[in-house]
């Protein structure tokens, strides 16, 4: 056996099981008609079956450093009111995930306007203008109206998704094209809390980072915004004091709960396809928080490394492939499948060992594709492409073996 | 030579116990004699022909073995008439943010909902009535599982023990429980310092701060942190001073923090200064907060000193690893503090018990005493 030969015809195959998979993904980010393809499987990663699917629901780890306050769509009087409820039992810092646009009932504004520049520790929520792809960049940052954002920290409480993808990465800060630089929402709410976990943070040098969700809303202290109003000073001093306290919709299982400022995450049990937006903004900062307040990041291979292992795996495939293809003929077919599923097995667990075990992420879903379409392209290559190729079908499996 | 336990040991340490009293003697016996040589034959899994399949072995279990939190249940929400009925007759109103003990009943109205976690248990109790916590989170421990919790708990001290790295991590890991009394500093800001944090019962203390070289005079001031009221503030000449906490009349489950440092012409009296915003400049003493629970921590201990496990198979050291174990997993680290103080008065070179007291020191935040200690057990003759 000459394993030049099959070095080369292994070089081949890798090479056009390449050329399929860029050709299948220019296909699909292009074209409508697969957006099934698009919706369901772009957002879909391996982890999120960790997540989603692994993860024991029973099990809930708790965060006893943020409290929730839950409203819904409360007048300006009525956060007023919560707020000052909440500034009285000196938590650490609030923010408020609440964009404050205009002015409303000139009472209520004036209200609120009074408490929040009597609060030293704000934090208001703001967004980023949409990207302007002629500008090359964010032109600014849209905060409340500037009888409430003049004395407090406005911060963003954008994500890094559209409204319908998953929310899988933030990114800490940004700078517009107004020469501003800005915190997201759950960076500027740590940096009143705890510097240092901020500074530990930036030193990734990372413009996004992917959220390690410690859980949806049952892992958070959560109390009704209208209920701040009406408890004793021991459960709020108990609940509020010293803690990071967030302000905004933090749940709700009505039936008809507000589709609003609510995304889908990697906790969702449904993990591919259509389903229900699973989690609410501010419980995502609330996450985001928790995650730098640990330093629990998520490490990812530099994109080199990972291409140069998706490189090797498939080519190390595609030889195992082949040489069964040509050893093994009667039982090719059965021999590459079983090898097939128990790599993509073992595959599987190893990335979702290393994410669950020491937040190492690896894509490793073009590996998977090349593998899955390793044993049809060896096929078509040697039935359809060497044949047709007078270097490639000079070289005769026989003939080498003799 | 150094110790060093990776995380495969700290798993396979309490295989094979829990079914029968032979206890710590074994335990221990195996973790000095059996452990060492163990580490040697795992280690580089990685080069052995099954590695892959330990490794994924390791992922099953994964669920499984991560330390469980031990924290008291807390309520994480509470709307309605909700009340705690404790075993004595007394009962409180249950809100947010509320620990509760461990033994009880919930009581709940019409229109009440309440949610709590123990043990990373999530339980949401809607329905009026009344249930037992045994109902809720199952029922009440058994010996085997305490055998098998304290051989847990050895081996997860082995592990954050093995190096300095290690002991970094086990901060990193335990800053969620790190409620108040050590958030925002760094370890030089709570050596020499007792107590620390946690919960204190109302027992005569000692409480003690660094020493400054060339002051004679210091000031000590203790102040309930939600009214800011001084309790007791006091001059002394040494770094230290004893108080019987029940003679200070304080409030069951109150918030206290105290200061102390170099006493100067005008005492610190301005306003609170939040841990969390240390970062500010200001000439005040650093504050180190503990809640004042009513009543004895020795009630933790009382079902374990009569344990035939605890009373005839532990020697002295032994027992106050477990009654460390015991206080610190129900929040009396300064209690908990003193056990190992205790034990190493008994065993002052006992690996086992050295290196659970410097897991503990770091997850408490006084790392750098515990990479000493870390170091000092390195150079320990193994028995």
């Amino acid at each position: 056996m000459n394993n030049r030969f099959f070095h080369i015809h292994g070089l081949a195959i890798t090479l056009i099981i390449f050329l399929f998979i860029g050709l299948v993904k220019l296909v699909t980010f292009q074209s409508h008609y697969f957006d099934p393809f698009n919706n369901g499987m772009k957002d879909y990663e391996v982890t999120d079956i960790i997540y989603s699917q692994l993860r024991d629901k029973e099990r809930v780890k708790r965060e006893t450093r943020i409290a929730l306050v839950h409203v819904e769509k409360p007048t300006r009087e009525e956060l007023a009111a919560v707020l000052e409820r909440i500034a009285a039992f000196s938590p650490a810092v609030i923010g408020v995930d609440i964009l404050l646009r205009g002015e409303k009932d000139s009472l209520g504004d004036h209200e609120l306007r009074r408490v929040l520049d009597s609060i030293p520790n704000v934090v208001l929520a703001a967004n980023l203008a949409p990207y302007v792809d002629s500008l090359k960049g964010i032109p600014e940052m849209i905060v409340s109206d500037s009888a409430f954002s003049g004395r407090v920290t406005s911060a963003y409480t954008n994500f890094l998704a559209g409204e319908d993808k998953t929310v899988r990465m933030f990114t800490p800060r940004l700078s517009t094209l107004d020469g501003q630089t800005h915190d997201a929402f759950g960076v500027a709410l740590v940096r009143q809390y705890d510097d240092a976990s901020v500074r530990r943070l930036l030193r990734r040098n990372n413009p996004a980072e992917r959220i390690d969700y410690l859980g949806e809303y049952r892992s958070f202290l959560r109390k009704n915004g209208s209920d701040v109003l009406e408890a004793s000073e021991e459960e709020l001093s108990v609940l509020f004091r010293d803690r990071i306290v967030m302000v905004g919709f933090a749940d709700s299982r009505d039936p008809d709960a507000p589709i609003e400022d609510r995304y889908f995450t990697p906790l969702n049990p449904v993990y591919t396809g259509r389903s229900i937006p699973d989690m609410y903004g501010m419980v995502i900062h609330a996450n985001i928080v928790s995650m730098i307040l640990d330093g629990r990041f998520i490490y990812e291979l530099p994109a080199w490394v990972r291409t140069l292992l998706i490189i090797a795996f498939t080519y190390f495939n595609v030889q195992i492939i082949h040489r069964i293809y040509h050893w093994l003929p009667d039982t090719f077919h059965g021999i590459t499948r079983i090898m097939q599923l128990i790599e993509l097995l073992i595959f599987f667990f190893f990335v979702a060992f290393l994410f669950n075990e020491f937040r190492i992420k690896i894509d490793f879903s073009t590996g998977f594709l090349a593998l899955i379409l390793a044993y049809d392209v060896v096929m078509i290559y040697e039935s359809l492409i060497r044949k047709r190729i007078p270097f490639l079908n000079n070289v005769n499996y026989e003939d080498e073996n003799e | 030579m150094k110790m060093k336990m990776n995380k495969s040991q700290s798993i396979l340490v309490p295989s094979g116990f829990g079914s029968s009293a032979q206890g710590t003697e074994e335990l221990f016996g195996r973790l000095r004699a059996g452990a060492w040589p163990f580490r040697k034959r795992t280690a580089a899994p990685l080069r052995r022909p099954n590695a892959l399949l330990i490794l994924l072995a390791f992922f099953l279990l994964g669920q499984g073995i991560q330390a469980q939190d031990t924290r008291p249940p807390l309520v994480m929400f509470a709307e309605g008439e909700v009340r705690f009925a404790k075993p004595d007759g007394k009962s409180e109103r249950v809100f947010t943010g509320m620990y509760l003990s461990e033994q009880g009943s919930i009581v709940l109205k019409k229109n009440s909902r309440v949610e709590l976690i123990y043990n990373d248990k999530f339980v949401e109790l809607k329905e009026p009535g009344t249930v037992t916590f045994d109902k809720i989170f199952g029922t009440a421990p058994q010996r085997k599982s305490f055998i098998q919790r304290f051989s847990n708990f050895v081996g997860r001290g082995l592990d954050q023990s093995s190096s300095a790295r290690s002991i970094e991590k086990a901060y990193m890991a335990n800053q969620s429980n790190a409620q108040g009394n050590i958030r925002g500093f760094g370890d030089r800001g709570l050596l020499d310092v007792f107590p620390f944090g946690g919960m204190v019962s109302p027992t005569e203390i000692t409480f003690s701060w660094p020493e400054e070289s060339g002051k004679s005079s210091y000031q000590f001031r203790l102040v309930d942190s939600l009214s800011e009221q001084v309790v007791l503030e006091v001059k002394t000449s040494r770094p230290a001073i004893t108080l019987n906490l029940e003679e200070l009349l304080l409030q069951d489950g109150n918030l206290y923090y105290w200061e102390a440092g170099p006493a100067v012409q005008s005492p610190a009296t301005s306003g609170p200064k939040r841990l969390s915003r240390r970062s500010q400049p200001t000439t005040d003493y650093d504050r180190y907060t503990f809640t004042y629970v009513a009543r004895d921590h020795a009630e933790v201990l009382t079902d374990i000193r009569s344990d035939e496990f605890y009373v005839k198979y532990s020697r002295p050291e032994q027992q106050m690893l477990i009654e460390a174990m015991l206080l610190e997993d129900a929040g009396f680290l300064a209690a908990a503090y003193d056990a190992y103080q205790r034990g190493l008065e008994v065993a002052p070179k006992d690996i086992i018990l050295n290196r659970n007291y410097a897991a503990f020191l770091g997850r408490w935040n006084l790392r750098t005493q515990a990479k000493e200690i870390v170091e000092m057990t390195s150079k320990l003759p193994r028995e």
